[in-house]
């Protein structure tokens, strides 16, 4: 009797340790997500800057050097 | 007898989480393969998109040229004009920092935890995919789509080191230039100073996109470590 006890104990153990891993590895994936959607997004606003302040360098420069 | 069932009881416990996790890494891989074909399907179309784009700005900039050509011929006193565009820039500037600012704090506010964030409502419609599936398939595919922005950052980051090579080469012809005129005497002490203080302000233009560009770069490449294949957890 106290071996199907401890039998039961293991298996409950045993099937409490598996899903807090699968628990841990949905963080992990939702973690990651997450990292990428921040990087996703400054890498946006990097595109968007650097189109802009090309596009204002080179009228500035035009504007500069105008009849020189 | 009682031994041997505890034995058969674990033994069988033990092949069902091992098949579990074995068909879960199964499963993840041929997901991770059909979201890699997904994501090379959206680079294609995100490719023609923007080649679209570019043939447009290639027309609107023919176009800006023409106007540019006209106004030319409309202004006369540009120079004063130039000074109030400059103070007009500046405080666009301003006003631009300031929106970048308020763009940043309301990134910043869209922690992890917070609503907003994009990455909070992941899950609700997955589909087919369940869990661990999901997350795993979606973390790939978010992987993929960061990959795709730190390319066109890069590309972008090139395009903006051309752009700032030619003004330099711009700014080189004109500094000869005038060096010439002044040296045969085609023009007065005061305008060659004139004009030699439009091309240190040239200079200093393009040093200033340099060091956006430079930074840009660096944010790109930090950027790249993040999504490159050894950072797979």
């Amino acid at each position: 009797m106290k071996k199907t006890i401890s039998l039961a104990v293991c298996l409950v153990f045993l099937i409490g340790v598996s899903s807090c891993g699968a628990d841990s590895k949905n963080e992990d994936y939702k973690e990651e997500i997450i990292e990428m959607e921040d990087l996703q997004h400054e890498m946006d606003e990097v595109s968007d800057a650097l189109e802009s302040e090309t596009e204002d360098m080179n009228h500035d420069i035009d504007s500069l050097l105008e009849g020189i | 007898m009682k031994n041997i069932i505890i034995v058969l009881v674990l033994l069988v416990g033990f092949t069902a989480t091992a098949q579990n996790n074995g068909k879960d890494n199964g499963r993840g891989k041929g997901l991770i393969e059909k979201t890699e074909k997904k994501a090379h399907a959206e680079k294609h179309e995100i490719d023609n998109e923007v080649e679209e784009a570019e043939s447009q700005l290639n027309e609107a900039k023919i176009k800006g040229k023409d106007k540019v050509k006209e106004a030319k011929e409309k202004s006369e006193d540009r120079i004063p004009k130039d000074k109030d565009r400059t103070k007009d820039k500046e405080s666009d500037d301003k006003d631009d920092e300031h929106k970048d600012k308020a763009e940043k704090e309301d990134h910043s506010n869209k922690n992890k935890d917070s609503e907003d964030h994009p990455g909070k409502h992941k899950g609700q419609n997955k589909g087919d995919l369940e869990g661990k599936d999901y997350g795993q398939a979606t973390a790939a595919a978010a992987k993929l789509k960061a990959k795709e922005k730190v390319k066109e950052a890069k590309i972008k980051t090139e395009k903006a080191e051309k752009a700032q090579s030619e003004a330099r080469k711009k700014i080189k012809t004109a500094k000869e230039k005038i060096e010439k005129q002044k040296a045969e005497k085609e023009i007065s002490e005061e305008e060659y100073n004139e004009k030699a203080e439009r091309i240190n302000k040239a200079e200093e233009r393009v040093a200033e996109a340099e060091t956006k560009a430079a930074e840009a770069k660096e944010k790109a490449e930090q950027a790249q470590k993040k999504t490159a294949p050894e950072s797979i957890k």
